[in-house]
């Protein structure tokens, strides 16, 4: 691996143009997809310098997530706190961002999570990620932690840190427009935190120009601790390909293929309907259905759903749809506005499915102008809306029970008093009052409140539980107790499988049968493999769930890449990264003890609706797992580690 | 013959204009069901809930909290008091 460096601060790293040449042409001769380049940031030492791709790791571990797993695994000790300069976070865009095949535009954050103190990440789509390859880098990894705020600015190859003390304390909105009046160029990307993050709010996020989130797992705090306020960048470079013909056939295909009289109607509904109401379409049927959580997840039926699902947005708020860049397929963003009343001035990026849940049937809120408001408050100050939501339905049980009274709250805060949760909301991003407990999360507020209320505290290894019921799901209900990054309805989503979004090219064409084990735990590891191998690959999930066939997916990376590359052996390489990301937990002191669910959805099940009564049967789900994936105790194997390539990391997996 | 009370969301609600409604089915079964509605709400509530060739179903269709996918399908048979609901596919988030 070559190194080039270039010291002392604030003075830009640059390429010559003939050695950027030199290093863009060998790179392509060896794969396309990939720039070739990685940017070191130690903000300490306020260093920059780059080095080449790891060949080896991208092969095993292709790219995006997958690669800055392999870095993560190597650069964090098990006793690093994630909010100690010791931690490093990583920017990643894989080898098909920014290519033009549809729907690959997904950057992904990880670091040390200072919400499960296990391996975190989270993923964003929109332009930040394109932009970063195109001035010339594949990932930043940041390591160290500045002395005063800074700013990271890169564009097409030259790199530099910036002071970013003006910026300190702006809102999400306010620092991206600041960074791109100075710049004169509204092109540049801007990816930063906001004041939740600068709080350490345990569960803020990173946000862009666009309103794009990366929103779980507190990426953006661990960025507040490295006093890094933001990343701009702008690039002009062109992305190498290895077969650019042959790719920009496949894309084409792609394109015609998903809304073709032939596609299955699951596909051709999907694409449609997510842009015609966006994710909270769905909220109305999963209600109705009986997997829409209610009341910190104590009742299964919420009879004003309609209220908050997304035709009614649709027909209220909406002011415009939007897509990623070189999406073409579905316009999945909402831009909403509200002209009058209480919540007027809200003008934004508008709330999907979790946020119109977790600010909503959780809270037992039926107002639909609040949760955009709620939505607005949380982009603005960048935190994660699933977080946030759950922390208040927390708060309002412990009210309810008396663990927390108003005099504790400076203000009421009952079910469904939509002032109050947009209220509390602010608290929580600003660190005020008792935001300041709130904004530690379910988990650690309810350590500091008693045992009372740890047994409502809904999160799985400390992240809060997505929007989802498990008890209706239950390809969820392992899922959720089984994901590296907590309680994550992402990574992989295998619900889809029961929801119909069929996967036949892996042998999953029909739809599995709720309340029965068969097939479950075969469908939530394949899927956890699946979401493991685009993630990194840099795919949207709506693009890829049920809508564009993996092998063309395939055949694109192929083409993109140089090589031949089948959708198996794309999935091994998925299930390679995920077992690499849980020998990082492993690693971080992650036992199988923390592979389980809150009492509440083990032991207390829902009264109404369609799964009224039932609770899934975790313990044979988890033990038919473990043996699925080759595990012992939770562990890795020696003999899998093996399998997949993974000798190398095997040490830390065994006692 | 089979009086069943049907829930609507999405479309499919726009289109017959109301959230639930009773039902007269003078073929007990889901088919029947879409049929009687289509007659009463034109062709365009058919196309909302089946594909053009009439055997895909556009819509998830539950009968009495269980999906029809898991019964007979569009074969379920109604019986006097069932409720059926045509909801809009999950699209997931």
């Amino acid at each position: 691996m070559s190194k080039h460096i270039f010291s002392a601060v604030r003075k830009p790293y640059r390429f010559t143009s003939t050695q950027a040449g030199v290093e863009l042409h060998s790179m392509r001769a060896h794969y396309g997809g990939h720039v070739g380049r990685t940017l070191r940031v130690d903000l300490t030492r306020e260093r920059v310098w780059a080095e080449d791709l790891d060949s080896e790791a991208i092969r095993k571990y292709i790219g995006g997530a997958g690669y800055a797993a392999r870095l993560l695994y190597s650069a964090v000790e098990a006793n690093t706190d994630p909010f100690s300069p010791r931690n490093v976070i990583v920017f990643a865009a894989g080898p098909m961002v920014g290519t033009g095949f549809p729907g690959a535009t997904k950057w992904t954050v990880c670091a040390k999570s200072p919400l499960t103190y296990l391996w975190g990440e989270s993923s964003a789509s929109g332009s930040f990620g394109v932009e970063l390859k195109q001035a010339g880098f594949d990932n930043i990894v940041t390591t160290g932690s500045a002395a005063s705020p800074l700013m990271l600015c890169i564009k097409d190859g030259l790199a530099e840190l910036h002071d970013g003390k003006r910026l300190w304390g702006k809102d999400t909105v306010a620092t991206a427009k600041a960074i791109q009046d100075e710049w004169s160029d509204s092109r540049v990307r801007v990816a930063c935190i906001g004041p939740a993050g600068e709080q350490l709010v345990r569960f803020a996020s990173i946000v862009t120009d666009e309103e794009r989130v990366c929103g779980r797992a507190g990426m953006g705090a661990v960025m507040g601790s490295k006093n890094l306020k933001a990343i701009a960048v702008r690039g002009t470079e062109k992305i190498p390909l290895a077969d650019a013909k042959a790719f920009a056939s496949i894309c084409e295909q792609v394109r015609h293929a998903v809304r073709s009289p032939t596609a299955p109607t699951y596909t051709r509904d999907r694409v449609e309907g997510l842009t015609a109401d966006g994710t909270a379409r769905s909220l109305e049927s999963l209600e109705k259905m009986g997997g829409l959580p209610v009341r910190n997840w104590r009742q299964g039926a919420f009879p004003d759903a309609i209220k908050i699902t997304g035709s009614t947005l649709s027909k209220t708020i909406l002011k415009g749809r939007g897509m990623c860049p070189q999406c073409g397929i579905i316009a999945c963003w909402r831009h909403v506005g509200i002209d009058s009343g209480r919540y007027a001035s809200v003008k934004g990026h508008g709330p999907e499915y979790e946020t119109c849940a977790s600010f909503g049937s959780l809270c037992l809120n039926s107002n639909l102008e609040s949760i955009a408001k709620a939505n607005e408050i949380c982009n603005r100050l960048g935190m994660d809306t699933i977080s946030t939501g759950a922390t208040i339905a927390f708060a309002m049980e412990c009210c309810e029970k008396g663990i927390l009274m108003e005099d504790d709250l400076g203000m009421s805060l009952s079910w469904g008093d939509d002032e109050a949760i947009v209220r509390m909301t602010e608290m929580i991003g600003r660190r005020e009052g008792v935001g300041r407990l709130l904004g530690e999360g379910v988990r650690f507020a309810a350590e500091r409140l008693g045992e009372e209320a740890e047994r409502f505290a809904m999160h799985v290894k400390g992240m809060e539980i997505p929007m989802h019921d498990p008890r209706r799901w239950w390809t969820m209900s392992l899922a959720y107790a089984t994901s590296n990054r907590g309680a994550c309805h992402l990574q992989g989503i295998p619900a889809y499988l029961e929801w119909g979004l069929l996967q036949p090219e892996f042998g999953f064409d029909t739809k599995l049968q709720p309340f029965n084990k068969e097939r479950m735990v075969e469908a939530t590891k394949f899927h956890q493999d699946f979401s493991a191998a685009f993630t990194a690959m840099g795919h949207c999930q709506f693009t890829i769930g049920g809508v564009i066939p993996f092998m063309m997916v395939a055949d694109a990376y192929s083409a993109a890449t140089g090589g031949t590359v089948d959708h198996w052996e794309l999935l091994k390489r998925g299930e390679r990264i995920w077992n690499l990301k849980r020998a990082f937990n492993i690693k971080m002191g992650g036992t199988s003890a923390e592979d389980t669910l809150p009492q509440r959805f083990l032991e207390e099940p829902v009264q109404e609706g369609a799964a009224a009564g039932k609770v899934p049967p975790l313990s044979d789900l988890l033990r038919e797992y473990y043996a699925r994936r080759g595990w012992e105790d939770g562990k890795p194997s020696r003999s899998k580690l093996i399998e997949l390539e993974m000798g190398d990391i095997g040490v830390d997996s065994f006692d | 013959m089979a009086k069943v009370r049907v829930g609507l969301a999405g479309n499919v609600r726009e289109i017959v204009g109301q959230k639930e409604i009773e039902v007269c089915v003078e073929n007990p079964t889901i088919f029947g069901l879409i049929e009687a509605m289509t007659n009463t709400y034109g062709e365009k509530f058919r196309l909302a809930i089946l594909d053009a060739s009439a055997k895909e179903l556009r819509v998830i269709v539950v009968k009495n909290d269980q999906e029809i996918d898991f019964l007979q399908g569009l074969g379920t048979p109604l019986r006097d008091g069932d409720r059926v609901m045509f909801l809009p596919p999950v699209a997931g988030g």
